[in-house]
C-alpha cells in the first residue's frame, strides 16, 4: 500500500503543479485564450462535448487498429517473403528504406487523390505509416537464425515450407512483437494524420478532423480538447499492445505462463 | 568374398578428402578414416582443426572439395543418420516432447507413430514424463543435452555423429551423461562419432581415439581402447585407464607443435 503510494503520489503531484502553472500563466500574463486557454476551460470544452469527442476518438482508434492490424498481417508476410531469398532482399530492401523516410505527410495527400476522402484512405496512411517496423524487425527475426539450426532442419530433409513454418516465423515471434510495439504508435500517429486530409466525413468524424477544424477556427480549446483525447489514445493502443505482445511472448517460450510461480 | 564381407562392415570410409572454404582457408587435408558398424569412435584434436567440419562432412551437410567420402548406414534410405550438436540447439517455443518429436514431424510421420517413438525415446535418456511439457528455458544444461539427445535417438539412427556434445557441462555431468551415452549405444548397436577435447571422455567412451593435427586437420594417429563394451564408472581410476588417456595427450602435444 506505502510501496503503490510512492509509485503513484509524485506524477499526481507534479501533474496538479503544471495545472497550477498553467492556470496562472495565463492570467499573469494575460495570454489570449485563442493563444492558451484556461485548463479550467478545456476542461468546460471537454464535458461540454464528450460525447462527440468520444465518437471522434471511436472511429480514431478503429481506423488505427484497423491500419495496425493490417500491417501486421501483410508486413509478416512480406517478411516471409523476403525471408526466402537474399536477391530479394538486396532488391528491395533499398526501396523499403527509402519508403521508411518519406514522411507520411508527404503521401497522404496523394492517397486522398487516389481513394477519396474517407474510413478506407485514413486507414490506409496508418497502414502504410506501421507497416516498415512490422516488415524490419519480421524480417531480422526470420533470417538471424542459428546456423545450426538451420543445419538441424537441413539433416532432416525440410523443406522450404517446413523451415519456414517450423522455424522462421515461429523464431520471428519475439522480434515481430518488438515491431508491433512501435508499430501501434505509429499508426494512431497515420491515423490522426490521415484524418488531417480525408477524415472529413459528411457527419462522422475522427479527433485528427477535431484538431484540423478546430485549428481553422481558432477554437483554441477544442484543439486542446482533441490533442488529449489523441494523446490518451495513443498511450491506451500502446499500453494494450505491450500488454498483449508480453502474453503473446511469455506463451512463446513457457507453457504455462507462470514460470516463477513454479520455481 | 572377404572384402565383401568388409564392405559389408563398413560404415564410413573417407579417402584424402579435404575441405576448403569459399575463402581460401584449408580446413581439412587428406583425411582418410574407416570406422566400421557398430563401432564407438572418438575424434579428438586441438581447437579449430577441422574435427566439427569433418563430422559434417559425414552428415551430409557439407561436401568435401576433394577426395572420396562414403558413408553407408546399411538401410535403404539415408536419413538414419542423426546429429547431436554442442548447444541442445532445442526450440524455444516448443516443449520437450515437441522437440523430440521434430525429426519425425519434419518427415511426415502419424501424429501416434511421433507420439509413440518420443516417449520411448524420452525414458530412454533419463526423463520423467513430467518434464514432457517443459520449456527449454525450464530446464538446467544437464537436461537440455538429455532432450537434444533424444531428439536425435527418436530416429532410431543408424549413425549418430555427436559435435562436443558435452562441452559446456561440468566434469561430474559430463562423466555421468557419458555413462548413460554408453548404456544406450550398448542398448542399440549404433555406429558413432564423437568429437571432443576431453582425453579422458574419449578414452572413456570409445574403442578407438582418432587425434587429429592442427589445421589443416589431418588424422595423424590412431589409438586402440582395449577395454570391453561394457564400463563400469571405476574404470576412470584404473592404471590402464590413465596410462591410455597420458597416451592420448601426448599424442595432441606432438600434433600440438
Amino acid at each position: 500500500m506505502k510501496r503503490s503510494l510512492q509509485v503513484i503520489l509524485p506524477p499526481i503531484v507534479l501533474f496538479a503543479i503544471v495545472i497550477a502553472a498553467w492556470h496562472f500563466a495565463v492570467i499573469g500574463w494575460e495570454i489570449k485564450p485563442y493563444l492558451v486557454p484556461k485548463p479550467m476551460r478545456v476542461w468546460e470544452t471537454t464535458i461540454a462535448n464528450w460525447r462527440e469527442l468520444l465518437g471522434a476518438f471511436g472511429l480514431t482508434a478503429a481506423a488505427a487498429s484497423c491500419g495496425f492490424l493490417a500491417s501486421l498481417l501483410i508486413g509478416t508476410v512480406i517478411a516471409c517473403v523476403f525471408s526466402q531469398s537474399s536477391l530479394i532482399r538486396r532488391s528491395c530492401y533499398p526501396y523499403a528504406i527509402f519508403w521508411q523516410t518519406v514522411p507520411i505527410v508527404a503521401i497522404a495527400p496523394l492517397i486522398v487523390v487516389w481513394f477519396g476522402t474517407g474510413f478506407h484512405s485514413v486507414v490506409l496512411v496508418a497502414f502504410l505509416i506501421s507497416l516498415f517496423p512490422i516488415i524490419t524487425n519480421g524480417t531480422n527475426g526470420m533470417i538471424a537464425i542459428d546456423s545450426d539450426l538451420l543445419d538441424l532442419f537441413g539433416l532432416y530433409r525440410a523443406t522450404r515450407w517446413q523451415v519456414l513454418w517450423k522455424l522462421r516465423l515461429p523464431h520471428s515471434v519475439p522480434f515481430l512483437v518488438t515491431g508491433a510495439r512501435t508499430s501501434s504508435g505509429l499508426s494512431v500517429v497515420g491515423a490522426i494524420v490521415g484524418e488531417f486530409f480525408a477524415g472529413n466525413l459528411t457527419g462522422r468524424y475522427g479527433l485528427g478532423y477535431v484538431i484540423y477544424q478546430a485549428q481553422s477556427q481558432v477554437k483554441t480549446d477544442r484543439l486542446f480538447a482533441g490533442m488529449i483525447f489523441s494523446a490518451v489514445l495513443g498511450l491506451a493502443i500502446f499500453g494494450l499492445s505491450t500488454v498483449i505482445g508480453s502474453t503473446v511472448l511469455n506463451r512463446w517460450s513457457d507453457p504455462t505462463g507462470s514460470e516463477t510461480s513454479r520455481r | 568374398m572377404a572384402t565383401d564381407g568388409d564392405e559389408y562392415k563398413l560404415s564410413v570410409q573417407a579417402r584424402g578428402v579435404a575441405m576448403q572454404f569459399a575463402s581460401g582457408q584449408t580446413v581439412v587435408r587428406d583425411v582418410d578414416l574407416t570406422v566400421r558398424r557398430g563401432e564407438l569412435v572418438s575424434l579428438v584434436g586441438p581447437s579449430g582443426c577441422g574435427k566439427s567440419t569433418l563430422l559434417r562432412m559425414i552428415a551430409g551437410l557439407l561436401s568435401p572439395t576433394s577426395g572420396k567420402l562414403s558413408v553407408s548406414v546399411g538401410s535403404t534410405d539415408d536419413s538414419r543418420t542423426a546429429f547431436v550438436f554442442q548447444d541442445s540447439n532445442l526450440l524455444p517455443w516448443r516443449n520437450v516432447f515437441d522437440n523430440i518429436r521434430l525429426p519425425l514431424e519434419l518427415r511426415g510421420l502419424p501424429m501416434s507413430e511421433q507420439r509413440a517413438a518420443a516417449e520411448s525415446s524420452l525414458s530412454l535418456i533419463g526423463l520423467k514424463p513430467a518434464d514432457a511439457v517443459k520449456r527449454p528455458r525450464m530446464l538446467s544444461g544437464g537436461m537440455r543435452m538429455r532432450v537434444s539427445l533424444a531428439r536425435a535417438l527418436v530416429t532410431r539412427p543408424a549413425l549418430l555423429l555427436l559435435d562436443e556434445p558435452f562441452a559446456a557441462l561440468d566434469d561430474l555431468l559430463r562423466q555421468q551423461l557419458n555413462e548413460e551415452l554408453l548404456r544406450i549405444w550398448r542398448q542399440q548397436g549404433w555406429t558413432g562419432i564423437f568429437v571432443t577435447h576431453n582425453v579422458a571422455e574419449a578414452v572413456f567412451l570409445s574403442q578407438r581415439v582418432l587425434v587429429m593435427s592442427q589445421s589443416p586437420g589431418r588424422i595423424m594417429a590412431e589409438i586402440a581402447v582395449p577395454f570391453g563394451a561394457s564400463r563400469e564408472p571405476e574404470l576412470r581410476s584404473t592404471a590402464e585407464f590413465a596410462k591410455l588417456t597420458g597416451e592420448v595427450s601426448r599424442c595432441l602435444r606432438e600434433v600440438g607443435r
